[in-house]
């Protein structure tokens, strides 16, 4: 290892820091969609109860009492990994927000550091540096972070470390000279991808599957006596013992299993946004979006020379970019939901961010320049691809961070107070029926900090067999008296508000809650 | 010594960068995150035959799934979270520096 392999990380390090922290940056309150503040109450709810839980508090676990029926209501809808860390945060880090957001800003960003170990080790440093700067700019994980979906994202972010090491694993096999210590770090590796989401997992299995058919292929052989049959036994015993206490939390809810894709499809590498009925914005399926114009002749580029030259390494690439076709078109050959395998997006950026660095150090092996040394060459095409990133995806990320979720789409400080005092003067039962708070997330965020079951008129208070009766009303003319064109809306609570006939406990900040009597 | 710097480059950097633009909440947070997703792995790790960057890259992956599903079967036996993560670490890092000595003798 030079100094690069200091240098290198630490700069990506504080980039990535820097630009994905801006929202915290801009303001400490909490964002994120209705998922985002179901995780944050979940690890939030661990660290003030100083225990972790097998069951979900009820305050949670009526938000989708249906989820799994396998297990029942209130149960663990994720292995317990993600909202531990989160308590840790909280436990450790001195903020009730602010750290668990620092920890999800890290932790959504770490793909630029699994993409740089796995290109750096395979391609060098150089090409390392370009994949995971672009992977800081990726704007599908992003998005995706934003909106709160982190523990997929984290799951997805290890696989090119779980890569990685299948292939020094792999590659020892047919070497004649097995190296079992990367048998045993995939197995954990894979566990850990299993503990934070199947996601991840699913991912790297198909790309290991398949670059192993692709090395007997190559190969013309199976190594079986390089494999350790004991060694083997022990990780698969070991991942055992993980996967089975979880297992029915992934496969116990309903399965979304929707009729088999258009065989068309086959013939494109995305999703017709068109498919997906307003999931996800279109954006999310855009190449120029994602990933600017520039990047389709590096990535091309990476393509060939991975095809021209085959090594194990190379192998591995390719076996990458046909698991995540497979992966793709699940709906083509498994029959799952478009919006599941959109979902499933999420696992391209880093392959076309390694392709494009590959494409760039491939090329300049490619191409003789009269005078100029080949690792001159390297670094010239490099540069250059990193110069592209920063001012085209760079800018345009750094810009859409700065400006995500702006103040008047959080919940707000009054917002907090409320739903803090609730916390510290209402029942544990009791059940708040919310009125006027101008968004579903910032209804959730107030949801969880308050520790009291909230829903509004649209989401309902009826699950199945159960029926909640609201026991509190709480008016949020906070946010409807700070915007434009709201006043309609203002006199509908005001008749309403009569119309319940409670006593008002709290009026604050232009925030009522009154309790109701039920008969 | 350019090991130690290896180890010690990125948590340190990371750490001052977070305090610089997040203060007290800044620096605690990095302290728990190297503390809690790099040490306990990186003394187990120190003893196979890996490398540096990857005993530190497949420590922090490896951590951030395994080491809280240890504490969280720890917190059954254990009346308080923070304590089982505390005892967690303890064992962990105790366990990897005591199977450095026994394999150094």
């Amino acid at each position: 290892m030079d100094y690069k392999g200091i240098l290198f990380p630490v700069a990506l390090f504080l980039v990535a820091f820097y630009v994905w922290t801006l929202p915290i940056q801009e303001s400490r309150l909490p964002f994120g969609e209705g998922d985002a503040a179901w995780h944050f109450g979940v690890g939030d709810f661990i660290s003030s109860q100083d225990k972790t839980i097998d069951r979900l508090p009820p305050y949670i676990g009526y938000w989708y009492y249906l989820f799994n029926p396998v297990l029942g209501p209130f149960a663990l809808e994720y292995p317990p990994s993600n909202h531990v860390n989160y308590a840790f945060m909280q436990a450790f880090g001195g903020d009730r927000f602010a750290s668990v957001y620092i920890f999800k800003a890290i932790t959504s960003f770490l793909g630029v550091f699994s993409v740089y170990f796995l290109v750096s080790r395979l391609y060098g440093s150089i090409a390392g540096f370009a994949a995971g700067l672009g992977l800081s700019f990726s704007s599908r994980e992003i998005t995706t972070y934003l909106w709160g979906q982190q523990p997929t994202l984290l799951s997805v972010v290890i696989v090119p470390v779980v890569l990685y090491s299948f292939f020094m694993y792999l590659s020892s096999v047919f070497e004649g000279k097995p190296r079992n210590v990367y048998l045993y770090v995939t197995s954990l590796l894979l566990a850990s991808q299993y503990l934070l989401h199947i996601q991840g997992v699913l991912v790297s299995v198909f790309v290991m599957g398949i670059f192993a058919v692709a090395m007997v292929l190559k190969y013309k052989r199976v190594p079986f006596r390089s494999i350790s049959l004991v060694h083997l036994g022990i990780c698969l015993l070991m991942l055992g013992a993980v996967v089975l206490p979880f297992l029915m939390i992934y496969f116990g809810p309903e399965s979304d299993l929707a009729d088999r894709g258009s065989f068309s499809r086959l013939f494109s590498w995305t999703i017709d946004p068109k498919l997906q009925s307003g999931a996800y914005p279109d954006s999310f399926f855009s190449f120029s979006s994602n990933y600017g114009v520039f990047l389709l002749p590096f990535i091309m580029a990476g393509v060939v020379f991975l095809l021209v030259r085959r090594k194990d390494q190379d192998v591995l690439m390719l076996s990458w970019i046909l698991a995540i076709y497979v992966i793709l078109h699940f709906d083509v050959f498994f029959g799952a939901s478009i919006v599941r395998v959109a979902r499933m997006l999420i696992a391209e950026p880093q392959l076309f961010f390694a392709l494009s660095a590959i494409g760039a150090v491939g090329l300049a092996g490619m191409v003789r320049v009269p005078g100029i040394d080949r690792a001159v060459l390297r670094l010239v095409f490099s540069s250059v691809l990193v110069l592209l990133i920063i001012f085209t995806i760079g800018i345009s990320s750094f810009g859409f961070l700065k400006s995500a979720y702006a103040s008047d789409m959080r919940v707000s400080d009054a917002e907090l107070e409320a739903s803090s005092w609730i916390s510290s003067n209402l029942p544990e039962d009791a059940v708040i029926y919310n009125v006027g708070t101008i968004t579903y997330p910032k209804m959730r965020f107030m949801h969880v900090v308050s520790g009291r079951f909230t829903n509004n008129k649209d989401s309902g208070f009826s699950f199945g067999n159960v029926s909640l009766v609201p026991t509190h009303y709480l008016f949020d003319y906070s946010d409807v008296s700070r915007f434009k064109g709201f006043e309609g809306r203002v006199e509908q609570m005001k008749a309403f508000e009569k119309s319940i006939n409670g006593t008002v406990l709290y009026d604050r900040n232009g925030i009522k809650i009154f309790e109701v009597k039920n008969v | 010594m350019f090991r130690r710097l290896f180890y010690l480059s990125l948590p340190f950097a990371s750490i001052v960068f977070a305090f610089i633009i997040f203060g007290s909440v800044g620096f605690f947070t990095l302290v728990t995150f190297w503390a809690l997703f790099l040490l306990p792995a990186l003394s187990l790790l120190s003893r196979l035959e890996l490398d540096d960057e990857e005993r530190f890259f497949f420590s922090v992956f490896i951590s951030l799934g395994v080491f809280p599903v240890l504490v969280y079967y720890l917190d059954k036996f254990v009346p308080s979270f923070r304590m089982s993560a505390v005892l967690v670490f303890a064992l962990v890092v105790s366990s990897g520096l005591l199977w450095l000595y026994l394999r150094r003798k």
